[in-house]
């Protein structure tokens, strides 16, 4: 009996662990893919994703995906990553561009391929390729070079040289005549079919060279969509912010988002915009703000920051429940944050909505249970203790109070802890609430 | 009553109708003000406007349009302009977030399917290129054959006049073999073969 026992426990402690390391094997893991520019078309092991990036995958199964980033006139990115089970992961891709964009601002004029351009706080967009830049008079001229040019350069050459040549074969031929059976000598009959083929080459060439410069298309865009002007005017934003000309810093934030949708700053500026909001007061302007960036524009910079910003807006509304909802929406990949300040600020949050509704009680004695629990080894223990401490009083629950006060050390350098603490001691004493 | 008192009287009354009715003209000029004054107005269809940008609403263009309209005018109130552009910004999000999510994976299949399409392009491209190039070296290798064996006997009569020639037997069967077999014919016909296919792959698009 006792051996079936033993072997019954064995049993059951093997299958749980296998049960532990299945749940680990499958938890899922979090990719947050991004680009720059942003509104990529994301395809993850060959499924078309709904959205653009920067999007953020949950449940993203772990081991190795492949993902595909592809979005027009920026070539296609294809890269492969591993994931471990619960791993948040980032994915930061800069797209290359399949056009290149020059500025002349010291330029009176530039021409490209006979069409004017506007020069000064203008760029020019042209495909990539080679270009033979030449000066006509002030103008400055930029005229594409086919990829074939050299070789039409060749034939340019050696076509008028081969084709001497074959004359002066036919000519030798037709002055003293070889005693073949063939009306021409085969390196005559060589020669021709050479300068054919050669002919032939050279037509082809025109052809495809006439379709390429009429196909040839430059266009021009405002400086102001420049990557380094858009940083630029980012970096504008930020010191007005830093200054405290919040209205110049929302209107340089503002023209972001209104002409650089594609930057990978125009997230960044709709964060600051509802950051300023949230400082001017303009709460429900934020929200939406906040709510746009953590739906639409997931950047593993501001998913948890935005998340949090929500969570303290709906808590200054009194509205502890989003709130809490916002907190656990956090995934706690920002470094900024720490599990163990977000278990305690949502325990904060309950002692607050406790204040409105009694009847929360519980959940908040859980909280801090669950904070004593998850981090025994933290600085703020005691204050947790505490905490916890002076909830169990309020819930008429005087000995478990008593008990948490007991585990705290007499010793204390916090001399104001210290002191709640004893007086706390006192009332418990004494026997009054 | 006499005369003097009487018209006092009607001075008096025509001087109080007159107050009463300047004072009623006042009230109403307020009230009017109040009703409509535009600041006033134009927060309240922009807090209106908040609504149609909350999680569970899905905005339409129309409402988008609306919210555009309420910009007019809006000079005078600089913190109302500023929040309007907030509010359409984000009303003009929403709604292409909205269609992107109701395009599901199909802007993103489509963008796949064409870069597949260039990739299937461009190794066409590739294999046409690698063709072109091995149909003119045929042409111009066949066209030196031909001409070797055209005029081989001529080579080796001047390879024997000079005593260069290491083995006349070589000679005597290479001629043999290239007249046999009409090496410089066939080679000839392979050369011009070869030329007219490269010819064809520069047609079809070898050279881009």
């Amino acid at each position: 009996m006792r051996l079936f026992e033993k072997i019954f426990l064995q049993l059951v402690f093997f299958l749980l662990g296998l049960a532990c390391l299945t749940a680990q094997e499958t938890t899922p893991s979090i990719l947050f893919v991004t680009t720059s520019p942003i509104r990529a078309r994301v395809v993850l092991d060959g499924e078309p994703l709904t959205g653009e990036t920067p999007l953020m995958l949950r449940d993203l199964k772990p081991g190795e995906h492949q993902i595909e980033l592809l979005k027009e006139d920026y070539r296609p990115v294809s890269r492969t990553l591993q994931t471990a089970p619960g791993e948040i992961a980032e994915l930061n891709v800069e797209l290359a561009k399949e056009f290149w964009r020059p500025a002349f601002p010291d330029e009176e004029g530039v021409q490209v391929h006979g069409q004017p351009m506007e020069t000064g706080d203008t760029l020019l967009r042209l495909p990539e390729g080679e270009y033979s830049v030449s000066r006509q008079g002030t103008r400055l001229v930029l005229e594409p070079v086919y990829p074939y040019q050299k070789v039409i350069s060749a034939l340019n050459i050696s076509l008028p040289v081969f084709l001497s040549f074959s004359a002066m074969l036919t000519l030798q031929e037709m002055l003293s005549p070889s005693n073949m059976d063939l009306p021409l000598p085969p390196v005559v009959l060589s020669s021709y079919i050479i300068n054919l083929g050669m002919i032939g080459l050279d037509v082809a060439l025109h052809v495809r060279k006439n379709k390429f410069m009429r196909t040839f298309a430059a266009e021009s865009e405002a400086l102001e969509s420049a990557s380094s002007a858009v940083r630029e005017q980012y970096r504008r934003g930020e010191e007005l912010l830093a200054s405290g000309e919040l209205d110049r810093a929302l209107n340089v934030y503002s023209r972001i988002i209104a002409a650089q949708r594609d930057s990978e700053y125009f997230p960044l500026a709709l964060y600051k915009t509802a950051k300023i909001h949230v400082i001017t007061g303009k709460d429900s302007l934020a929200v939406l703000e906040f709510q746009l960036i953590t739906r639409y524009y997931p950047l593993a910079e501001l998913y948890d920051k935005a998340q949090k910003a929500l969570a303290d807006v709906y808590l200054r509304r009194g509205s502890y429940e989003q709130s809490c909802s916002y907190l656990d929406a956090m995934v706690l990949y920002d470094p900024l944050f720490t599990p163990e300040q977000i278990d305690l600020y949502r325990c904060e949050i309950l002692e607050r909505w406790v204040e409105a509704e009694e009847e929360r009680l519980d959940e908040l004695i859980d909280c801090y249970r669950e904070l004593l629990a998850d981090y025994p080894g933290s600085e703020d223990i005691n204050t947790y203790r505490y905490r916890l401490a002076i909830n169990l009083l309020r819930g008429e629950r005087r000995d478990e109070a008593a008990a948490q006060l007991e585990e705290i050390p007499a010793d204390l350098k916090d001399e104001e802890l210290a002191r709640n603490v004893e007086e706390l001691r006192a009332r418990l004493g004494e026997g009054v609430e | 009553m006499t005369t003097s008192t009487r018209a006092a009287a009607r001075f008096l009354l025509i001087l109080l109708l007159l107050s009463a009715s300047g004072l009623d003209a006042g009230l109403a000029q307020e009230a009017e003000a109040d009703a409509l004054n535009p600041a006033d107005d134009i927060a309240r269809k922009l807090s209106e406007a908040e609504a149609l940008l909350q999680p569970d609403h899905t905005i339409l263009p129309q409402e988008l349009q609306s919210i555009r309209d309420l910009g007019t005018g809006l000079e005078a109130y600089p913190d109302l302009e500023t929040s309007w552009h907030s509010l359409l910004m984000l009303a003009r999000e929403k709604l292409y977030a909205q269609q992107q999510q109701a395009a599901g994976g199909k802007p993103a299949a489509l963008a796949l399917e064409e870069l597949r399409r260039g990739e299937r392009e461009a190794g066409r491209l590739k294999v046409r290129k690698t063709l072109f190039w091995t149909f003119l070296g045929s042409g111009v290798t066949f066209l030196v054959v031909s001409n070797l064996a055209a005029y081989a006997p001529d080579i080796a009569d001047r390879a024997v006049e000079k005593g260069s020639a290491g083995s006349l037997g070589f000679w005597w069967n290479m001629e043999d073999l290239v007249a046999e077999y009409n090496v410089s014919e066939v080679s000839a016909g392979l050369s011009v073969l070869s030329f007219a296919l490269s010819a064809v792959m520069v047609a079809g698009g070898a050279v881009p």
